[in-house]
């Protein structure tokens, strides 16, 4: 569960860097047009973002900072903080993910099982044999507890054809799959995009 | 895991096992030994490296053997059953090998399918 939290959290704040570093890269670009004080130049930039106001008001706060007392301390607990958060970031940026089979059978001897990604193939391509479909995707994923799984087939069909039918022939594809592996099928259909690749 | 010096089981009794499960994969119909794309599913002893086969001293005195498979598709009879017939052959092997008393749990995973002969 930790490991999950920290996985999205990293996520999340990667996301959120990146975003704010693009942004940043653009207005700096952008202001680098002009030179001088004209509309487009750094120094505008400088001002429209009151660089000197937020370098006042900071600079008072590093100078309380520098001295003991409330707010040293408070600096110090948030310092503790971003070590905890930085180290919880590093857990998900590296932690790898261990694959839960999908489990066919357990017994004290024992267990049998196969890797979902394993699934997913042979139902993309048992999804691909009927004719109406031109491409199938397929999504797996082991319960936590016990046997079986989830199977989530999308069959891409032409637009003529009729997707009601495309959805049928995948399920009726993939059944002795999923029952051999007890997994729960869901089969959606899809119009590929114009221009998409048809593998 | 696999390393020699490990509590329980002498490594040759483990690498004995080991080789005798990649032995009835070999002659099981449909399926291949994988040792993964990072070489993680495989038996490593002074008597060499037996892919495919995990086998694990399980600190009672036994091997647990992990075998992971590549499986044709379509299979010849439902995965389960060559699972069953495999674990079967391993479990005859190591009876006729007098190491039946050393074999513990022997799992069985499919890791990956050869999907290129798949036909309406």
């Amino acid at each position: 569960m930790v490991l999950l939290a920290a996985r999205g959290l990293a996520r999340l704040l990667a996301l959120l860097l990146t975003a704010t570093l693009a942004v940043a890269g653009v207005l700096v670009a952008v202001f680098s047009i002009q030179g001088d004080d004209s509309t487009l130049s750094l120094p505008n930039l400088v001002d429209l973002v009151a660089l000197d106001d937020l370098h006042a008001s900071v600079g008072g706060f590093l100078a309380a900072l520098e001295a003991d007392g409330p707010v040293a301390a408070v600096a110090g607990l948030a310092g503790a903080g971003a070590i905890v958060l930085g180290l919880l970031l590093l857990v998900g940026v590296l932690a790898r993910k261990r694959e839960r089979l999908v489990v066919m059978r357990s017994t004290a001897d024992g267990t049998i099982a196969a890797r979902p990604r394993a699934l997913g193939q042979v139902a993309e391509a048992l999804g691909e044999q009927s004719r109406d479909v031109l491409r199938a995707t397929a999504r797996t994923k082991a319960r936590r507890r016990g046997t079986g799984g989830r199977l989530r087939l999308t069959v891409f069909h032409a637009q003529s054809a009729d997707g009601t039918a495309a959805t049928t022939a995948g399920r009726d594809r993939v059944r002795a799959l999923a029952e051999s592996f007890a997994l729960r099928v869901r089969v959606r259909d899809r119009v590929p995009r114009r221009g998409a690749r048809v593998r | 895991m696999t390393r020699d010096g490990d509590s329980g089981p002498a490594v040759s009794e483990r690498a004995m096992l080991a080789v005798l499960a990649a032995q009835a994969i070999a002659v099981t119909d449909g399926v291949t030994a994988t040792s993964g794309p990072a070489e993680r599913w495989q038996t490593t002893s002074a008597a060499g490296t037996v892919a495919g086969v995990l086998a694990v001293a399980d600190g009672r005195g036994r091997v647990e053997l992990e075998l992971h498979l590549a499986a044709r598709w379509p299979p010849s009879m439902p995965l389960r059953q060559i699972a069953e017939q495999l674990r079967e052959r391993v479990r005859r092997s190591a009876a006729i090998a007098g190491m039946s008393d050393r074999l513990g749990d022997v799992s069985v995973a499919f890791d990956d399918v050869l999907t290129e002969a798949v036909s309406g």
